[in-house]
């Protein structure tokens, strides 16, 4: 297999996952630099994700467990993102070999691409779920239904995205019907 | 520079057929001219090569039309641009079923001129039809060849004043003659063809510029001839042909050691010897297979014309070189320049061949209704869609009458082109101790020896396992798979000037080397 065309999937899916997952960058910067005690965050925190009630009646101080959470949340963010990138990269790499050696025959690996996809969701599920429930964080004790909730769906919508971009951007061309709406990206020498 | 080639005799046209294959991959000169000599106009080898030339000449106009369907001046895909007269062959008797004693009225000599043509001729030779060519008589041929006029109104030879008047005009014009040593037509028409050009150049007052190059092929093959009905009959007997041969390379030995008839002369032979197991007189049933040793006269001439190649003052005689062991190996077919590299361009040719005949072909094949099932895949929206888009319609025209004939056309070349390279596999060390294993072939194509009219059989369709051999087709250790191809067209870039379905065919065939 060409190498240059496998560089070139990389850098072209590295593109697509800079594209939204600096914003999953940022975030981990924010959460691993700890609480500001004035900050919105910290407040839209105590507001929608833990049990701001039991916290309140068990007497610890909201400033102690949001350093815990802050740390949570950094820790998953970075797992979070760094399985997406892991994954996007390595469908792109992984398309140059599949066995596309006729017209029309790319669509047939549509399949694989939905269980790569359907397996990289389930790691996203499991990092949430490792996270949201571990013992090693005291904040996830504190963690509200409607919080957990939050963060799996914000966690499954995003990181999904920046895998998308990856893969659809990276995937090589001859193998991109084999993803969704991979055959709607414009002829283009870029792309 | 211009570049002109004449295959005499049925040899002359088998080389011709290797060399219209090695142009398409784009080994030959910009231009050249190409005719034939034969007096058996309906010869199988030859009406082959006509056919061939006219697939060729027809597929290229095609391709190379600035204003639809352009492979630009870049690509090495039917390079070179063949032109040939509206009939490629050139009879020198052109009577109905014409004989030596009307061509040389031989009723009307006196009495001593009779009897010494009755020294010359056997009665049998002076009335053998030669509508089939000279059997395998170079003296018959030698006589028809001389006693035809060579005049500038003759479509055939007013080619040749051009070539030396463009000579003369300052223009480099290389003239290439290809032609075997034994049998009738190409041992007759060599020698007096190539002397006839010297003599019109020297009557041109012509001292530079033109320059006269020419194979000579040896034997290289022999036939069984059947016992029954060959009685009183003429014909070229393999038997005689290394008797021929001696007293040839004698003539030419003396001829050369006096005149320097030719610049640059390839010889090229074969030992041991293809068994043809098909014995015909001539005609249309006379269909040899092309041969191993052919190419090499074919190389020689592309060689020939090579601006690489620099020719000298003195005649020189260049013979063919192959490894020391009973395989014929890519390794010993000669490169035509040091820029040239025959093993991959012919290799690529293959490649593309295969691709495009059970691949790409049929995928571009039918209505539009068809072929839009396509229409998402890269390949196709970049290669095809974009360049068979019309504007006015809105439409993708791949569908179109026009741009069909293209494609149809296109696979039937490429058909040709497998039938070519397999034929010349097997048929070369057919029921000899060689081996040849430049490609596999068996999984695409079924071999028939004794069926001369269709030798081989190439498979209309082949199963997944069969297209998945395709990386040990070629034995070049290479492992091109087909895979490695659909990922070269995707990303091969297009080059400025390309235009309709010369994007695509250009693509393809450049994807088809690592």
């Amino acid at each position: 297999m060409n190498m240059k065309y496998i560089l070139r999937s990389v850098l072209l899916s590295s593109i697509g996952l800079v594209s939204l997952g600096w914003i999953s960058f940022w975030f981990t910067t924010l959460n691993a630099l700890g609480p500001d005690g004035e900050s919105a965050l910290l407040q839209w925190y105590f507001d929608n994700l833990v049990l701001s009630d039991e916290i309140i009646s068990s007497g610890m101080p909201w400033e102690d467990l949001a350093v815990s959470l802050y740390n949570l949340l950094a820790q998953m963010t970075t797992a979070l993102l760094s399985v997406a990138v892991i994954a996007a990269l390595a469908w792109s790499i992984g398309s140059h070999f599949l066995n596309v050696d006729a017209p029309g025959k790319a669509k047939f690996y549509f399949i694989y691409w939905i269980i790569f996809t359907g397996i990289f969701m389930a790691i996203v599920v499991g990092i949430v779920f490792w996270f949201t429930k571990s013992s090693t964080f005291n904040a996830a004790d504190y963690l509200s239904g409607s919080g957990v909730t939050t963060i799996s769906i914000i966690s499954f919508i995003y990181y999904f995205l920046v895998y998308y971009l990856g893969v659809l951007l990276g995937t090589a061309r001859f193998a991109r019907s084999s993803i969704l709406f991979g055959n709607k990206i414009p002829v283009s020498s870029l792309l | 520079m211009k570049n002109y080639i004449i295959g005499i005799g049925g040899t002359g046209a088998k080389c011709l057929e290797h060399l219209l294959h090695c142009c398409s991959a784009g080994l030959g000169p910009q231009n050249l001219w190409a005719g034939m000599v034969d007096q058996d106009e309906a010869n199988g080898n030859v009406s082959r090569t006509k056919i061939l030339l006219n697939k060729y000449t027809n597929l290229r106009n095609s391709l190379r039309d600035e204003s639809k369907h352009d492979l630009a001046n870049k690509s090495n895909l039917f390079k070179t641009n063949i032109s040939s007269n509206t009939d490629a062959v050139w009879l020198p008797m052109k009577d109905a079923n014409p004989t030596l004693e009307d061509l040389i009225k031989y009723n009307l000599l006196k009495p001593e001129v009779k009897g010494l043509m009755d020294c010359l001729y056997d009665p049998e030779e002076l009335k053998l039809n030669l509508s089939e060519g000279f059997r395998a008589r170079p003296n018959i041929g030698a006589a028809a060849i001389l006693s035809t006029t060579a005049n500038e109104d003759d479509v055939f030879w007013s080619q040749i004043y051009k070539a030396i008047d463009a000579a003369r005009g300052g223009e480099e014009v290389r003239v290439f003659i290809i032609s075997s040593i034994f049998g009738g037509t190409g041992a007759s028409g060599f020698p007096n063809i190539a002397r006839r050009i010297r003599q019109i150049q020297k009557d041109k007052n012509v001292s530079s510029n033109f320059h006269l190059g020419g194979a000579l092929m040896l034997p290289y093959f022999n036939y069984e001839v059947p016992d029954e009905n060959m009685e009183g009959e003429l014909f070229a007997k393999p038997e005689e042909f290394l008797d021929q041969t001696k007293g040839a390379l004698q003539y030419y030995s003396k001829l050369f050691e006096h005149e320097k008839v030719f610049d640059q002369v390839y010889v090229t032979g074969w030992d041991p010897l293809t068994k043809l197991p098909n014995f015909k007189f001539g005609g249309n049933l006379q269909k040899n297979p092309p041969l191993f040793p052919e190419l090499y006269a074919a190389l020689g001439a592309l060689r020939f014309f090579s601006e690489d190649n620099k020719i000298g003052e003195t005649q020189e005689i260049l013979h063919i070189g192959k490894n020391d062991s009973n395989d014929i190996l890519w390794s010993d077919i000669p490169n035509v320049s040091t820029n040239l590299n025959s093993k991959t361009n012919i290799t690529k040719l293959i490649r593309f061949a295969f691709a495009y005949n059970w691949m790409y072909g049929p995928a571009l094949t039918g209505s539009w209704s068809k072929i839009k099932k396509y229409q998402d895949e890269n390949w196709f929206k970049r290669l095809i869609y974009k360049n068979t888009f019309n504007t006015d319609t809105k439409a993708c025209e791949v569908g179109h009458e026009q741009n069909q004939e293209i494609i149809s056309a296109m696979q039937e070349y490429c058909q040709d082109v497998l039938t070519w390279i397999t034929d010349m596999q097997y048929s070369t060390v057919s029921k000899t101790d060689q081996k040849m294993d430049l490609i596999v072939s068996d999984f695409f194509s079924e071999f028939n020896e004794k069926d001369s009219l269709e030798r081989i059989k190439i498979k209309e369709k082949l199963n997944s396992s069969e297209k998945n051999q395709f990386n040990t087709m070629v034995n070049d250790n290479k492992n091109l798979k087909l895979l490695n191809i659909m990922s070269n067209i995707c990303y091969q870039k297009i080059e400025k000037d390309q235009k309709g379905l010369g994007v695509f065919m250009d693509i393809l065939f450049r994807s088809c080397e690592q």
